[in-house]
């Protein structure tokens, strides 16, 4: 029998039950593409989590999981941690380990990560602006590219921090912040972030804030005490949601700065020797504080990873063989099904081997497109990893 | 002149079978049309297989147009079966997922190396002649008995074999249309100088055909259960 003819003939069968083609191309594939795409996600991760950590040298945070600490940092994914005192970060700085850079990432808005940190940040990220211009006041804030496209936000547009908790009328108002610039993509977690000076996150944590003026006499919403020289305010006193120019000097700190809350801190040691001087630094078994290298916190992370993936292999490999036995039934099944007609190919004059090579096509056809579609599956996944897992991560 | 098929002394059983199979001499010229008549499960079908080589006997020779079938290899015998010999089935069997045009046109898709377009177009016109020329694209399943049968019998004529081997062709065919296909089949023999041997216990066709045959006379088997 001729190639020709063998495939034609195997074509129109498989043609003929599309169904069933179909579904065995399908759950082949599927059973080719799972583990493929564990590896795939696998990899692409532990790449994208190294890629963030390597530009981070050290972090300074308080004590707990490393883990918690870095994806906290790097990512900005909520954590359950306990905050980072800005006296010990003060104390850090003081020590001149190199250049530090404050982080607080406690806040969302819009169901991105509010970040309270410093220019030097942007610096450290090598992040640009596409449009507008850097934070110049309180209140202020640049967004990254995803958000901003996501949210149809731009310089001059305002974006409301969300509410922590609606039921806790004592913790953190609202704060409309006004939106400065946008930054350029880098295809990392600052991408859907909200960056804003480091005050501007204390005041959303209720730490400072601005009212209007209380030393007005003849103001009906504050009271004067008996006597008259005490004027009290009441809560008819109008607390400001937005920093403007105009209510700009009203906002005031209250309470012991040493006791504002961070999340964490980057250092950036100039060389080997402040390196080495900052991880001995908090050696110190009684430190409140840890100093975490983000690529060995990552690496760790990986290697779980890495452990969870090979036990995921040898699941989805026992459930391969599994589905390729089926598969396999389902063929024999099938031949045994059309026996007559193949036993009419014999008699009309087809060889054995001939009917071997036909019903060898049909498998081979079905395979080879079951491959191609994982193939292609794969390649998505690949292209599209990167980005579902920043967005995962986040 | 010489006969275009000779079987000669062959000797045939079924494994675990009481049925033995024996027979002297068999033999058909070219143009020549022979009906083997006898009831159902006398061996008609057997014999037939024996001679398109899809059966082994145990003993004799079974020679077809000089060829002496039974000495070839299962290749060989497969590829003179599809080359020189146009068979047709009782239950017709046509293939359910290939079109009428391609199931005529069966023995190119499996491998038959003669001029396709000539045959290609011998099928065409075999179509028309038992017009089913309409039916090319449908699938068999849609098409009746008798509409089936004729694509069958297409299938057998339309590689110009030298020698036609038809079981039971009409078996399934109302009385008009057994006339028709026996016919065609006993012409297009006659004009190509084709063998045509047909196994069938149907008494109404017999006239038809230069020479009939009872299957009981021409196995000499003491073992077979033919009447």
């Amino acid at each position: 029998m001729s190639p020709g003819g063998i495939a034609f003939l195997s074509w129109k069968a498989l043609r003929h039950r599309p169904v069933r083609s179909l579904l065995l191309v399908g759950s082949i594939a599927l059973t080719l593409y799972f583990p493929r795409a564990l590896h795939i996600f696998i990899s692409e991760s532990e790449i994208v989590l190294q890629d963030r950590a390597r530009s981070t040298p050290l972090l300074v945070g308080p004590e707990g999981s490393s883990i918690d600490l870095t994806l906290n940092s790097l990512y900005f994914t909520p954590q359950e941690l306990a905050p980072l005192k800005y006296g010990a970060y003060e104390n850090l700085v003081s020590q001149r380990l190199g250049r530090t850079i404050p982080l607080h990432a406690r806040f969302r808005a819009e169901g991105a990560p509010i970040i309270g940190t410093t220019l030097a940040y942007f610096e450290l990220r090598e992040l640009d602006l596409i449009a507008g211009r850097w934070i110049t006041r309180l209140g202020d804030c640049v967004i990254g590219a995803d958000l901003a496209e996501r949210r149809n936000l731009k310089p001059g547009d305002t974006i409301i921090s969300s509410p922590e908790n609606i039921f806790d009328l004592a913790g953190v108002y609202p704060l409309r912040m006004r939106v400065t610039g946008v930054l350029a993509p880098n295809q990392t977690a600052d991408d859907d972030a909200v960056f804003v000076d480091l005050k501007t996150t204390w005041i959303i944590e209720g730490l400072a804030h601005g009212h209007q003026e209380v030393s007005d006499p003849g103001d009906v919403t504050l009271s004067r005490e008996p006597g008259g020289k005490v004027i009290r305010a009441n809560s008819a006193v109008v607390e400001f949601n937005e920093v403007t120019n105009t209510n700009i000097q009203s906002f005031h700190f209250h309470g012991d700065r040493a006791a504002y809350p961070l999340s964490s801190a980057i250092v950036i040691p100039r060389d080997r020797k402040q390196r080495a001087l900052a991880l001995a630094f908090y050696q110190n078994e009684d430190s409140a504080q840890q100093i975490v290298i983000p690529l060995k916190a990552v690496e760790n992370l990986a290697s779980t990873l890495f452990a969870t993936q090979r036990l995921a292999l040898t699941a989805f490999r026992l459930l391969g063989l599994g589905g390729l036995g089926l598969a396999l039934m389902v063929f024999l099944l099938s031949f045994r099904l059309r026996e007559r007609e193949l036993r009419t190919y014999s008699k009309i004059g087809a060889t054995r081997h001939a009917i071997f090579c036909l019903q060898g096509m049909e498998v081979a056809i079905i395979v080879i497109s079951a491959m191609t579609l994982s193939l292609l599956a794969g390649a998505l996944t690949r292209s599209i990893a990167p980005e579902m897992l920043s967005k995962l991560l986040n | 002149m010489k006969p275009l098929l000779q079987v000669e002394k062959i000797e045939f059983s079924y494994p675990r079978s009481a049925y033995r199979m024996r027979i002297e001499e068999f033999k058909c010229n070219p143009g020549q049309t022979v009906a083997i008549v006898g009831p159902s499960g006398c061996g008609k079908t057997t014999f037939l297989n024996l001679i398109a080589g899809i059966l082994q006997p145990a003993q004799g020779r079974i020679e077809v147009d000089g060829v002496e079938l039974n000495s070839l290899r299962p290749v060989r015998a497969a590829a003179f079966r599809l080359s020189r010999m146009g068979l047709i089935f009782q239950e017709f069997e046509l293939v359910e997922h290939l079109s009428v045009g391609d199931n005529i046109l069966l023995p190119l898709h499996l491998g038959l190396r003669n001029n396709r377009a000539s045959i290609e177009a011998a099928a065409k016109q075999l179509a028309v002649e038992m017009g089913i020329e309409n039916y090319w694209k449908t699938l068999p399943a849609s098409l009746s008995h008798g509409e089936r049968q004729r694509a069958a019998i297409c299938r057998a004529l339309s590689t110009s074999p030298t020698l036609v081997l038809a079981d039971e062709p009409t078996g399934n065919l109302d009385s008009s249309n057994k006339h028709r296909t026996v016919h065609l089949m006993i012409d297009s023999a006659r004009k190509n100088q084709q063998a045509l041997v047909v196994a069938t216990h149907d008494q109404e066709l017999l006239d038809s055909f230069d020479r009939v045959i009872h299957f009981g006379e021409l196995n000499q088997s003491r073992e077979a259960d033919c009447p």
